[in-house]
């Protein structure tokens, strides 16, 4: 776990250093933030690295410097950067329509260097592309502290900038999440 | 200004995008919103790829816009896609390709396009391939030059002829061992017996 932190962190800075703004999104970010198990890494495909830049596709340099790092690098089913770090790292961004609001990047909070989305944050971003109910009991039982008036916030926040059938299906899988984690919360 | 689809798919052929020329005969004709003339020339056509696609929701489209992005590194924010999309129209000789109205339908047709894009383009990345020579020496010398062609000399110059690896795009990086595009592979095998013939490593 340690040694997949550093090399993360090195891949962070990389992209730092190119001039982007990375942000930790996904399980991993929940995982950083407490609000899930380190060990729950394992049942993930890969790590998400998200920049909000479209044109990084087309950046040779982050190939260069990631080799130079030492490290494998190829590309992803859709033509992402796929980073060999023992677990995949992906470097995700926006493809053609499909990418995280800007609303929900302005909420992050620094975890060991790194910018990692904020977890309520990333529990909407999540709900746009999936369901998140099955994360609930895990999350309370590792004492994260889930604020629904938040998580409905943020929702009401990305309202304009999502089309309104995925907003309404990202709405019902924050009412599942919401339902599902209170109940377990007076078990 | 118009676009041959057939350039980027083969499997448009004839099929015509014109971007602001709503009077046209092509296949689909997209009228952007006025500010975004202030794009560049690459950046509206993509935009009307996009729009063409996710009208139509077919996934062949989808592909055709992905494989511009790629050869031609352009891209634009998803805020100016979307935004564009819902400022625009469309007029299209075809139907719908999905009469589904889920909230997913887009993103499956998209992700189809986009695999499909990738298989495309995969055909531009080159393969290894290794030769097994036959064991008679007179077979052998004229599978070498069938692929890899001879020195001729003429008045005291010498030139190189022939040679169906380079003639393929390819290149000879070892012994019997070549560099050939994928896409270039059937003309390969259609003068060289598959059985002596093995991918090493497609790319």
């Amino acid at each position: 776990m340690y040694g997949l932190e550093g090399v993360i962190r090195s891949i962070y800075r990389e992209l730092e250093r190119l001039g982007y703004k990375p942000v930790i999104i996904g399980t991993y970010a929940l995982i950083l933030q407490g609000w899930l198990p380190s060990g729950y890494l394992e049942e993930t495909k890969d790590i998400d690295v998200y920049i909000d830049e479209p044109m990084v596709v087309f950046d040779d340099r982050i190939e260069e410097r990631m080799l130079a790092l030492g490290l494998s690098i190829g590309r992803s089913e859709s033509g992402g950067f796929y980073v060999d770090a023992g677990k995949p790292v992906e470097i995700v961004y926006p493809i053609h329509d499909f990418f995280i609001p800007r609303v929900l990047l302005e909420h992050t909070v620094v975890v060991g260097e790194l910018r990692v989305l904020e977890g309520h944050a990333t529990l909407v971003a999540k709900a746009l592309g999936s369901s998140i109910e099955h994360l609930a009991p895990i999350i309370k039982a590792m004492s994260a502290e889930v604020k629904p008036q938040r998580l409905f916030g943020l929702l009401e926040c990305i309202v304009g900038e999502v089309e309104p059938s995925r907003y309404e299906v990202a709405k019902r899988r924050i009412d599942a999440f919401i339902k599902r984690y209170l109940t377990n919360k007076e078990r | 200004m118009k676009v041959d689809l057939g350039a980027l798919i083969p499997a448009l052929r004839d099929w015509t995008l014109c971007i602001d020329e709503p009077t046209c005969e092509c296949v689909i004709c997209i009228e952007l919103p006025e500010w975004a003339e202030e794009l560049g020339e690459r950046e509206r056509v993509y935009l009307a790829l996009y729009i063409a696609s996710r009208r139509l929701l077919d996934y062949r489209l989808a592909a055709a816009m992905h494989i511009y992005m790629v050869k031609n590194r352009v891209a634009l924010k998803p805020e100016i896609l979307l935004r564009g999309f819902r400022e625009s129209r469309t007029t299209s000789k075809v139907p719908r390709a999905v009469e589904d109205e889920g909230p997913y339908v887009w993103e499956a047709v998209l992700y189809k396009g986009i695999l499909y894009a990738q298989g495309i383009l995969s055909l531009d990345k080159p393969v290894i391939v290794k030769v097994e020579p036959p064991r008679d020496k007179r077979g052998r010398e004229k599978l070498r030059v069938l692929l890899e062609g001879k020195r001729v000399t003429v008045k005291g110059k010498t030139y190189h002829v022939g040679g169906l690896i380079k003639e393929l795009g390819g290149r000879r990086i070892a012994p019997w061992t070549y560099l050939v595009p994928k896409r270039n592979l059937p003309r390969l095998l259609g003068q060289v017996p598959r059985a002596r013939v093995s991918i090493l490593a497609p790319s």
